[in-house]
C-alpha cells in the first residue's frame, strides 16, 4: 500500500496563522476575509481527510471457458468516508504482466473506472465482458485502486486480491469416423513395434520407483523393508499394442505470428485433438516439451489421461526451458519404442537444434512424425485483413536438407487447413507407423 | 468543467496583484515582476502536473508582504512605506487574496485530476471517467466559492453588527489560537 500525505497539516495550519499575523500588522479589517477563508478551507480539508474504507468485490460469471468464449465480470465497489476520486483497475488491466493483456480482449465495458466519492457513502457496480484469447490458468482477482483527496491531502495506492481464477481451456476437435478416412490406405504391419501398452493386472516384477510411475503401483510393503528407504513399485504386464509421445517444441520461434494465434497455440489444439483420437483407438499417449520445462505426462491410456494432457498443456509457454531432453523421456522411449509426434516451426534455425535433440543425421531415437506449423499465413492475414482474403503462403523450406532423414515431415498451415482436416490427414500416418 | 478549474487556477492568483496595481500606489515594475513570477510558477506547476497551486500561494504571500509594507504597523514605526492602497480597494484586495488562496486549493484538485487522466488515458479513455473528474472539479469549486462567500459574509457582519466591544483583530487572534489548539487536539485523538 502506498500512502502519501501530500500536504502537511502543520503547513496548512500555518496558512491562516500567517494571514492573521498579516491582518494584525496591516490593521486592515479587509484582510480578515482571506484569514476566514483560509480557516474554513483548512478546516474543510482536515475534516474530509479521513482515510476512506474501500471495499471492492469481483465475481466471474463462469470459471471455466474455452478459448474464444466470453465471460462477464461484475465489480461491486463500496466506499465509506473520504472525499475525492478513486481510480480502479480490474483484470486484465490490473496485471502488469503482458500475459493477461495478451490473453483477453475486452468486448464491452472497461477495465479501468474512475468514481467520485462525495460527502455521502456510495456503492457502484460495473460490468465488464471479456473474451478469452489464449489458453491457461489465470489468476483473476487482482484489483488496483488509487484514491486522491479532492484537495490533494492524501493519495492512497493499494491493491485488493480476491480469490478468483479463470481456467481457459484450449479448443480441440473430436473427429468422428465418418468425417474422414482414418485407416491407412496402405497395408499396415500386423505386429506393432511398440513394446508396451496399458498395464494389465498380471504381475511381472518389483522394481525401483522412477519419476512418472503411477503412485497406485507403489509397493508399500517392499518399500518399508528397504534398508536404504527406496521406493519400489509393482510392474505389470502390458496388454496394449501402441504408444505415442507428443513432443512439443517450446522454443521462442513457436511464438511467431500473433500472441493468441501462433504455432504454439495451434500445436496445443492439434495435440489435444490427436490425443483424443489416439486415446479412443486405445493408444498410450504421453507428452514432453523440447527443451525440457518439467512439464510431462507419462504415457497412459483412458479419458483421465486426456485431462492430464490438457492440464499439462495449460501450463506450457514458449521461450522457456532448461536441459534439452528429459532423461526420463529417453528411458520411456527406449523401453516402449513409441511413435514420436513432434510439433515445431521450422522457420527458425533454432528449431532444427530441437529436432536434432531426438534425431541424429540419419536416425531418430524412435519412429518420428514432424509437424512443421507454418506461421506466415497467420501473420500476413492479420496484416492484410483490410485488403480482402489473403491466400496461403507455401512453406519454402531450404532447411529440409538439414532435417534427419528418418523423420516423416509434414507441413501444416493453420490459416488454410483446419485442425480437424489435419487430424484426419495425420491419423493414417500415425496408424501406419505404429 | 476541467477547463473552468484550469482557468481559475491560472487566473485567480493574478487578482491580488492586479488590485494592488490598479487600486494602489505601488511600484508597477515590482508588481509586474511578481505577476511574471506567479505566471511562471503556475505554468511550471501545470506542465509538471504537480504544484499547480503554488502560484496562488506565492501570489497570496507576496500581496500580503506588499500590504504589510504599505499599511499598518510597519510604515508607522519604520517611517517607510513601499506603497499605499486606496481605502475603497481594500475589500477587493481582501476578496482577491482569498481567491488566490482558493487557487492554491484548486491547484491540488487540478493536479489530482491531471494525474488520473493521464493514467486512464493509458488504459482506455472514456467520457464517463472525465465526467467523474469533472464532478470532483465542480465539488472543489462549489466548496471554495461557498467558503469565499461565507468568509465575506462574516466580514460584513463583523463590519456592520458591532455587538460586543472587542477589537476585531484581537478577536481574530483569539479565534486563530483557539482554532489551532483545537485542531491539534482533534488530530492527536484521530490518529
Amino acid at each position: 500500500m502506498v500512502k502519501e500525505i501530500t500536504k502537511s497539516y502543520y503547513l496548512l495550519l500555518l496558512l491562516p496563522t500567517t494571514l492573521s499575523v498579516v491582518a494584525f500588522m496591516s490593521t486592515a479589517k479587509e484582510a480578515l476575509i482571506p484569514v476566514l477563508f483560509a480557516i474554513l478551507m483548512v478546516g474543510l480539508a482536515i475534516y474530509t481527510n479521513d482515510e476512506p474504507r474501500i471495499d471492492i468485490a469481483l465475481s466471474l460469471s463462469r470459471k471455466r471457458v474455452f478459448v474464444g468464449d466470453e465471460v462477464e465480470m461484475i465489480i461491486n465497489v463500496r466506499v465509506k468516508r473520504g472525499l475525492g476520486v478513486i481510480a480502479i483497475n480490474v483484470p486484465p488491466a490490473s496485471y502488469a504482466a503482458s500475459r493477461h493483456r495478451e490473453s483477453f480482449d475486452i468486448v464491452s465495458g472497461r477495465a479501468s473506472h474512475v468514481i467520485f466519492k462525495g460527502f455521502r457513502d456510495g456503492e457502484w457496480a460495473f460490468r465488464v465482458r471479456i473474451k478469452a484469447l489464449r489458453r491457461g490458468r489465470f489468476e483473476f482477482g487482482l484489483i488496483n485502486y488509487a484514491y486522491h483527496h479532492v484537495f490533494g491531502m492524501r493519495v492512497i495506492e493499494d491493491r485488493i486480491k480476491v480469490s478468483e481464477e479463470l481456467l481457459v481451456v484450449p479448443r480441440y476437435r473430436i473427429i468422428r469416423r465418418s468425417l474422414g478416412r482414418i485407416k491407412p490406405s496402405t497395408l499396415t504391419p500386423r505386429t506393432t513395434p511398440t513394446r508396451v501398452g496399458p498395464p494389465s493386472s498380471d504381475f511381472l516384477e518389483v522394481r525401483n520407483y522412477l519419476p512418472g510411475d503411477p503412485f497406485k503401483f507403489i509397493n508399500w510393503k517392499a518399500s518399508a523393508r528397504s534398508p536404504q528407504g527406496n521406493l519400489f513399485i509393482n510392474e505389470y504386464e502390458r496388454e496394449g499394442l501402441r504408444a505415442g509421445i507428443f513432443l512439443l517444441d517450446v522454443g521462442e520461434w513457436m511464438r511467431l505470428g500473433l500472441p493468441h494465434e501462433n504455432p504454439l497455440e495451434y500445436s496445443v489444439s492439434l495435440i489435444l485433438s490427436l490425443s483424443k483420437m489416439m486415446l479412443r483407438y486405445g493408444y498410450n499417449v504421453g507428452l514432453w516439451t523440447v527443451p525440457d520445462t518439467g512439464i510431462r505426462v507419462m504415457p497412459s491410456s483412458g479419458q483421465t489421461q486426456f485431462q492430464r494432457i490438457m492440464n499439462a498443456l495449460l501450463l506450457v509457454e514458449a521461450g522457456r526451458g532448461g536441459a534439452m531432453i528429459d532423461p526420463a523421456m529417453i528411458r520411456v522411449i527406449m523401453e516402449t519404442r513409441p511413435i514420436l509426434i513432434m510439433t515445431s516451426n521450422l522457420a527458425a534455425p533454432g528449431a532444427i537444434n530441437s529436432i536434432r535433440s531426438i534425431c541424429s543425421d540419419r536416425k531418430c531415437i524412435s519412429r518420428t512424425i514432424l509437424i512443421d506449423i507454418n506461421h506466415s499465413s497467420i501473420a500476413l492475414r492479420e496484416r492484410l485483413r483490410n485488403y480482402g482474403d489473403v491466400g496461403c503462403i507455401p512453406r519454402i523450406n531450404e532447411k529440409r536438407d538439414l532435417l534427419p532423414r528418418g523423420a516423416l515431415v509434414t507441413t501444416w498451415d493453420p490459416a488454410c487447413e483446419g485442425v480437424g482436416t489435419v487430424v484426419v490427414r495425420l491419423m493414417p500416418m500415425i496408424r501406419w507407423l505404429s | 468543467m476541467r477547463m473552468a478549474l484550469f482557468m481559475l487556477v491560472m487566473l485567480l492568483p493574478a487578482t491580488p496583484l492586479l488590485v494592488l496595481l490598479y487600486g494602489g500606489d505601488y511600484p508597477s515594475g515590482l508588481i509586474y515582476l511578481l505577476l511574471a513570477i506567479t505566471l511562471i510558477i503556475e505554468v511550471i506547476g501545470v506542465v509538471r502536473g504537480k504544484g499547480s497551486g503554488a502560484g496562488g500561494l506565492f501570489s497570496l504571500l507576496s500581496s500580503s508582504f506588499l500590504l504589510v509594507l504599505g499599511l499598518g504597523y510597519v510604515p508607522y514605526y519604520a517611517h517607510f512605506a513601499l506603497g499605499s492602497i486606496n481605502q475603497y480597494s481594500l475589500p477587493y484586495l481582501g476578496l482577491a487574496m482569498a481567491s488566490s488562496c482558493l487557487a492554491y486549493f484548486l491547484g491540488s484538485t487540478l493536479d489530482a485530476s491531471q494525474r488520473l487522466l493521464r493514467r486512464i488515458r493509458e488504459l482506455g479513455y472514456d467520457d464517463a471517467d472525465e465526467l467523474e473528474l469533472n464532478r470532483m472539479g465542480d465539488a472543489a469549486i462549489i466548496m471554495g466559492v461557498a467558503a469565499l462567500f461565507t468568509s465575506f459574509l462574516a466580514y460584513l457582519i463583523m463590519r456592520i453588527a458591532r455587538l460586543i466591544i472587542l477589537a476585531p483583530l484581537f478577536a481574530l487572534m483569539l479565534f486563530s489560537i483557539t482554532y489551532l489548539v483545537l485542531t491539534i487536539i482533534a488530530r492527536r485523538h484521530r490518529f
